[in-house]
């Protein structure tokens, strides 16, 4: 509300959407969807964008630098422990932090 | 203390901020939809482009005044205590005690005093919330002076102030200009018999005491705590060395208030008796301000009579 009262067209807003919750899925725990249409009815300019791929992030952010009279959300999708199998899109992994063994595992595939 | 002439502090504060406002470019203020009522008003018509209404959103009226703070401004943030304290106190403890920001929050309608508007607009525990905070400095000022040199006082002091004020008009008591110093409390009268230790709105009412027992052979001092934390230590000590009964007296919870502060420091250092005087540990009602000071047991008459009749 207030980024959009004062014009803050130098705002950019960047939402890590990975679709996991703490206790679960978005949509298991409480869902917030859809994020762009919230975030465009409180006046944002909404860049959607795969959040793995490097080009799109920086072409996102291109644009978002030349809005004007109003700030920018990116929701960018990616995928949670992306690249280690054991970890990928896995609701356990929020805060808690890798053994021994599978640190060792985790490095090897990345 | 002129008794005829009866100010609220929110007033005062309104009125101090515009003369900051000229002294100081650095200055502004925020409100949350309640500038009429906190006064913040008056700065906003005199400083249009140094005023921000961040809307009934206090959490992120605080996180921006936060902001403001790290790009050099002074921000003096302000809504209804409840609101403060209560509803945007994740933002005021994560985003401004902990980087340690120079945000001055400046929150009007406390206590039981705010009257008609009831329970859910009486914050009753926001001196306990505040002091509790590491970094946070807590002034309760007792009235228009010096409240006029609080808020001008803490923009010449760096990290986050929590200033608690009232809507209920009380006396003027000191004369105007007068100097004091944050952290230090004010002893009014030598006496010995008792100190009745109080803070903002109730500060008037001990000295009303104070004359009316001098009429009856009993010689009291008050001390005005106007600053809750840091406490004046060394005021507390003094006067439990030299009065035979201490008691506080506060528009606040009796848990985590001005009482638990001065016990805190009795505790430890002088162990004495002290009765505190203020809310029990209950939500507050709706009435006129004073029938709920009377309602409540902070007036003039309840100090006289723990005073004379040893009534807790």
């Amino acid at each position: 509300m207030a980024s959009n009262k004062y014009k803050l067209d130098n705002l950019c807003v960047i939402v890590d959407n990975n679709n996991l919750q703490i206790d679960g899925t978005i949509e298991d725990v409480m869902s917030s969807y859809p994020i762009d249409e919230k975030f465009r009815s409180f006046g944002f300019q909404i860049i959607n964008i795969d959040g793995h791929d490097i080009e799109e992030i920086i072409k996102a952010f291109e644009v978002a630098k030349n809005v004007k009279g109003k700030p920018t959300c990116i929701i960018a999708k990616t995928i949670k422990g992306k690249g280690i199998s054991f970890m990928e899109n896995q609701v356990g992994w929020h805060g808690k932090a890798p053994n021994e063994e599978q640190y060792n595992q985790a490095i090897k595939e990345i | 203390m002129d008794t005829n002439k009866k100010v609220a502090t929110r007033k005062s504060y309104g009125e101090a901020l515009i003369e900051l406002g000229k002294q100081n470019e650095n200055v502004v203020v925020l409100d949350a939809d309640l500038a009429g009522a906190t006064k913040t008003d008056l700065f906003a018509k005199e400083f249009p482009n140094r005023f921000f209404d961040m809307g009934i959103a206090e959490s992120n009226m605080m996180a921006t005044a936060a902001g403001f703070a790290t790009c050099g401004k002074i921000p003096y943030a302000s809504t209804f205590a409840v609101f403060a304290a209560g509803r945007a106190y994740d933002q005021i403890r994560n985003s401004i005690c902990y980087p340690n920001l120079n945000v001055k929050i400046c929150a009007t309608h406390c206590g039981v005093t705010v009257g008609e508007d009831g329970a859910t607009h009486q914050m009753l525990e926001d001196l306990s919330l505040m002091r509790t905070l590491p970094n946070m400095t807590v002034i309760s000022p007792s009235d228009d002076t010096q409240t006029k040199w609080a808020i001008k006082e803490i923009s010449q002091r760096k990290g986050p102030v929590y200033v608690r004020l009232a809507r209920m008009e009380t006396p003027i008591i000191y004369e105007e200009n007068t100097k004091f110093e944050i952290g230090k409390g004010i002893q009014i009268g030598e006496g010995t018999d008792a100190t009745v230790f109080a803070t903002g709105v109730t500060v008037s009412e001990a000295l009303k005491a104070k004359e009316i027992l001098e009429q009856q052979g009993i010689h009291i001092r008050v001390i005005d705590m106007h600053t809750i934390k840091p406490i004046d230590e060394e005021i507390i000590i003094k006067s439990a060395k030299e009065t035979k009964k201490l008691i506080s007296i506060e528009d606040h919870n009796i848990i985590g208030g001005l009482g638990s502060a001065i016990s805190e420091v009795l505790t430890e250092k002088c162990p004495v008796k002290l009765i505190r005087l203020g809310i029990k540990d209950t939500f507050g009602k709706s009435g006129k301000a004073d029938e709920l000071m009377k309602y409540f047991g902070i007036t003039a008459e309840d100090i006289i009579e723990v005073i004379n009749n040893g009534k807790e």
